[in-house]
């Protein structure tokens, strides 16, 4: 089942620039303080140093926040892990945290979120992030099929507060669900990597074992580990097993009956880490609870403009639609966004939406994607939006 | 925009129109349209409006890759110009490595500028959300701060193109370029003022968005002035330190080669932008537009302005690309953001659709163009009575106005002197 995705077939210019360009790592330290003084600086303003550099090297910026794909591995049929090497900007991770990966889709950034995979002491200092291709989904079908090692990509900073404790605790339980496994991972691999001797109950819900990354993988660890217990729970029909069927509390008083009283770490779909949630709030363990939803929050959109809602985020007003441009219903708040022709040719007022659905007055071009740019003197709300404002 | 002003308006202005020009029961469009458009009704205009929509929305849901590669590779090759025309320059000593030196430089500039700058700022490539392609964030190889540039130019410029009173890229305040504005004595001073702007170019676009013309009126107070004053001396200031100081003094001995070859760089691409972007609104037969004409304009008009107020230039491939695509500034200013890359075959679009409404197109070679321009700049700078027969009086007294201050000192002296005899 498991595949290596090497760069596409050997020879081809492109490959082979692209097999040169993963041999070679970010600029050394002692390069990069060379390079990052006032001299070097007035003499390639107005661009900057790092402008020309990544014209030769795509992670030889100053700046950072780029990562080099190194290898691309078919984990399952829908569940892909991309090794990363990141550049000097990477102040590495605690294992549970995320970071946000743009790539270049059809010639446009697209930013997603997604959960560190690997270990936090991995020696050559990479990272893996384990995407999961959704259904349609734009970047997890193209970072799953497109990517390609030497490619590099936008990484930003780890972040995310439910995170591994530190100082270990001696149990510890964890629940994932689908591509809830990646953060869970990454636990357990620190974890086994630091030698740890404590109790680790890591229960995984997947539909059948087929689909489940790494599996093989974790069990090993678990494994080599003295205390610690890997149970694949399927949740498709018909599937023979220990334990089947969706998240019941019975599946964790079977393995550890006082797990409430253990920190427990809980991520994935919204449906899995509802009920351990309600779980834990009815029998009262709920301080001992770390949750994280992999599927955000739906926020509502329509066809018609009027009837959502706009979040100016920034500023934390919200207000009914009334149908009217973005702009006119931001300056109704007292907002002063920066506008200019009002007629969508001049691009002032071009602002950042963070979610939700909009559609531009003049072709009737809807966006619903995240993290987009829109002008707002010529759109309008579809349903609910959240703008940077 | 309101899109239906036109229709209900019971005072009909004054049209411009030739009444024998439209067929028997159609009505006048209830607005003035230059000459070459006047046999339009509001309605082919608003149907003229739709089929460019259409062209703009083709374009924009066509945007992809190849536009990303297009711009990505643009901004090496320039990166590239830029790192062997400074290398060159560094042992400038040897005339052919200064020659060299100077021509990538200056291309680099021409690049970084036209193809890459000014369409990067104008939005062109914002769907592509690259921080270093944004016109947000990119800060182009000029000495006027790109955040002053954007509003002068995408806000006003762009809005109000060739209305005169209210585009400020109409003369740029320094010049006449339509009898439109009236003669003031200064204008004697045309040829004069052109030339050198051609050679400054750089300083000229950024002293332009200082709006001194206003400031001198008093429409415009000092106040405002200083913090955008501030921004350009700093920007203009690393500028200069880069080309005229630290370059030059890396080179060690070769300091003069260097320099010169720098200052040589930046006049080329001055005179080279000044060419094209004259080219643009100036030449013979571009129309200009008054402040009643944009009275309820809709977004149909606003097109027909753009494309009337237009003019192209003709020639390869190469030659679109070192304009910065500005040789199709009918189908720039048409659809502003949409990738200069994309002019060309936009332009065989625009071009048939006014040859079905029997409108203008205005395009030549740039030698006929720009001819036509310094034609205007030298006729202009007389007042208009020295061309046409009516104002003959109004020069005369022009004239006198003007001398006045010059006789009257010559009579001075002449006084002094019959003084001097006579004691």
């Amino acid at each position: 089942m498991s595949t290596d995705v090497r760069p596409s077939p050997a020879g081809g210019l492109r490959a082979r620039r692209a097999r040169l360009t993963a041999r070679v790592g970010p600029l050394p330290g002692s390069v990069r303080r060379l390079l990052d003084n006032r001299l070097v600086e007035g003499l390639t303003t107005p661009h900057g140093v790092s402008r020309y550099l990544e014209a030769v090297h795509p992670l030889w910026t100053l700046e950072g926040g780029r990562a080099l794909v190194t290898e691309v591995y078919r984990e399952t049929p829908d569940m892909t892990t991309i090794t990363l090497r990141p550049d000097q900007s990477w102040q590495g991770f605690v294992a549970g945290q995320h970071v946000r990966i743009g790539v270049q889709i059809d010639g446009a950034l697209r930013t997603r979120t997604y959960s560190v995979s690997s270990s936090q002491h991995r020696a050559d200092g990479h990272l893996t992030i384990t995407v999961k291709r959704k259904e349609g989904g734009l970047v997890s079908g193209h970072l799953a099929s497109e990517v390609r090692p030497g490619q590099a990509l936008a990484c930003s900073p780890a972040t995310g507060d439910v995170v591994l404790p530190d100082p270990r605790p001696d149990r510890l339980v964890l629940i994932s669900g689908g591509s809830g496994i990646t953060p869970m991972a990454s636990m357990l691999r620190t974890l086994a990597d630091e030698g740890h001797r404590g109790r680790v109950t890591f229960l995984h819900y997947a539909r059948t074992r087929a689909d489940v990354a790494f599996a093989a993988d974790l069990e090993r660890i678990a494994e080599r580990m003295p205390h610690a217990q890997v149970v694949i729970v399927t949740t498709g029909p018909g599937e023979r097993g220990p334990l089947t069927g969706r998240f019941v509390p019975a599946h964790l008083h079977n393995l550890v009956p006082d797990h409430l009283e253990v920190p427990t770490f809980a991520c994935g779909p919204t449906g899995l880490v509802d009920a351990v949630e309600a779980h834990y709030e009815t029998l009262g363990g709920v301080e001992q609870l770390q949750v994280e939803r992999f599927t955000p929050p739906v926020l509502q959109t329509s066809a018609e403009p009027g009837d959502g809602t706009i979040r100016f985020a920034t500023s934390g007003i919200e207000r009914s639609d009334d149908g009217r441009s973005l702009l006119e219903q931001a300056e109704d708040e007292g907002l002063a966004p920066e506008s200019g022709c009002r007629m969508g040719i001049c691009r002032t007022c071009t602002q950042h939406k963070v979610a939700g659905g909009t559609v531009d007055l003049r072709n009737g071009r809807r966006s619903d994607a995240p993290e987009e740019q829109v002008q707002i003197c010529v759109s309008v709300a579809a349903g609910d939006v959240i703008l940077d404002l | 925009m309101a899109a239906t002003a036109l229709y209900d308006r019971p005072d009909t202005p004054a049209n411009a129109t030739v009444p024998d020009a439209l067929p028997r029961g159609v009505t006048p469009a209830p607005f003035r349209l230059p000459p070459s458009a006047a046999h339009l009704t509001a309605e082919q205009v608003e149907e003229l409006g739709r089929e460019l929509d259409a062209i703009r929305e083709k374009h924009e849901a066509d945007l992809g890759e190849v536009d990303a590669d297009y711009i990505r590779r643009m901004i090496k090759i320039q990166k590239g110009l830029e790192a062997s025309g400074r290398a060159l320059l560094q042992v400038g000593v040897l005339p052919p490595a200064w020659f060299g030196g100077v021509a990538a430089l200056a291309l680099s500039k021409i690049l970084d500028n036209m193809e890459i700058g000014h369409n990067v700022l104008h939005g062109q490539y914002d769907w592509m959300e690259d921080p270093a392609i944004h016109s947000r964030t990119y800060e182009w190889d000029i000495p006027g701060p790109s955040e002053q540039w954007k509003s002068g130019h995408n806000v006003i410029h762009h809005t109000w193109t060739n209305v005169v009173g209210m585009d400020r890229d109409v003369g740029y305040g320094v010049l006449r370029v339509t009898d439109q504005q009236p003669w003031r004595a200064r204008d004697l001073a045309n040829p004069i003022t052109a030339l050198v702007l051609a050679f400054i170019f750089e300083y000229g676009i950024a002293l332009h968005g200082l709006e001194m013309e206003e400031m001198l009126e008093g429409d415009h107070p000092l106040e405002e002035a200083k913090p955008l004053a501030a921004a350009i001396r700093a920007k203009a200031g690393k500028q200069a330190l880069r080309d005229y100081v630290l370059f030059p003094a890396l080179a060690g001995p070769a300091a003069p080669a260097t320099f010169a070859g720098n200052v040589s760089a930046n006049v080329v691409r001055n005179l080279w932008a000044f060419t094209v972007i004259f080219c643009g609104h100036f030449p013979d037969g571009v129309e200009m537009f008054t402040e009643e004409d944009i009275v309820d304009e809709t977004r149909a008009r606003w097109y027909l302005r753009q494309m009337l107020g237009s003019a192209n230039l003709t020639g390869s491939p190469l030659f679109h690309l070192l304009t910065g695509n500005l040789s199709h500034q009918i189908e720039h200013h048409l659809f502003p953001d949409i990738p200069s890359r994309r002019y060309a075959d936009i332009a065989v679009e625009v071009r048939e659709i006014c040859d079905r409404y029997g409108i203008d197109y205005h395009t030549g070679p740039i030698h006929h163009q720009f001819g036509t321009v310094i034609r205007g700049i030298l006729r202009l700078s007389l007042p208009d009575a020295t061309y046409k027969r009516e104002n003959r009086f109004k020069v005369r007294k022009e004239l006198k106005k003007l001398t006045a201050p010059v006789s009257r000192r010559i009579d001075e002296l002449a006084a002094i002197g019959r003084e001097g005899r006579a004691a």
